[in-house]
């Protein structure tokens, strides 16, 4: 029997997650999440094959390796689309002062 | 005597901020980019890639794999994915402003070597779903940050 409960490994990977995305937390929260989620139960089903015999402890960790990995790579699209959410708003903004410039001044300097 | 009514101050914050998005808009500098653009290479090179898996594992999927040295169709797909994930990595690395992609393409790179290792030591049936949804991840992250570049381009 597996000794990982998945309603205490899930809230606390999300948690983790948070911490540094937490700018971009409420862009890509539902990203993180659902990817989390078949990862966290991808480590339960791991652990459960190696509880049962079904695993080596070597074969497990390479397994574990996998999820690693792929995690990394959701957190860096993570990080990859707060970039794309703060550039946005950004260039709105820049979009903003330019016709406030353009306006003030009665041509478009810019 | 009127005693003037003090002005409510900006948030220096704020001003701070004006101030930038101002000196910009002035320098001439109407839009930033912090991530590299939407590059259709990366974009087909990688839906190729993890379909190539997905028939690798499809295969091994259907009797599992016992542990043993690689079958030279098993060598040739190794073979095939690394020349494809360092082509994927060259032309990534040509781009200004893509280290993320950079990143992730190294990630799937060593997770490709983590699965040779896998094949060599046993798969039974039942353990390909956490390997498949495992790369499907990690291809999926490149994909969803690759598309998402297009910046509501057409």
């Amino acid at each position: 029997m597996s000794s990982i409960n998945f309603g205490t490994l899930f809230p606390k990977m999300l948690a983790a997650a948070q911490g540094p995305l937490k700018k971009q937390w409420p862009v890509v929260k539902d990203y993180v999440e659902s990817e989390f989620k078949k990862i966290g139960e991808s480590i339960l089903f791991i652990e459960t094959q190696r509880a049962l015999g079904k695993m080596t402890d070597e074969q497990a960790r390479l397994h574990l390796k996998l999820q690693t990995l792929a995690s990394k790579n959701v957190l860096l699209a993570a990080e990859g689309l707060g970039y794309l959410a703060v550039e946005a708003a950004i260039n709105a903004a820049l979009a903003v002062v330019k016709d406030a410039i353009n306006t003030a001044l009665k041509f478009p300097l810019i | 005597m009127i005693t003037p009514t003090p002005s409510r101050p900006v948030a220096p914050a704020l001003l701070r901020l004006f101030t930038l998005l101002f000196g910009l808009a002035l320098a001439g500098c109407t839009s930033i980019t912090l991530i590299s653009a939407y590059d259709e290479g990366t974009d087909k090179g990688i839906t190729e890639f993890q379909k190539s898996v997905e028939t690798f594992l499809t295969g091994v999927e259907r009797t599992g794999r016992p542990a043993g040295d690689l079958s030279k169709a098993e060598v040739a797909f190794f073979e095939k994915a690394s020349v494809d994930l360092s082509s994927l990595r060259v032309r990534a690395a040509a781009i200004s402003k893509n280290d993320i992609t950079i990143a992730m393409l190294a990630n799937l790179t060593e997770s490709m070597s983590t699965l040779e290792e896998l094949v060599k030591s046993g798969i039974t049936k039942e353990q390909i779903k956490p390997i498949r949804d495992a790369l499907n991840a990690s291809t999926g992250a490149i994909l969803k940050l690759e598309l998402a570049k297009k910046r509501g381009e057409k």
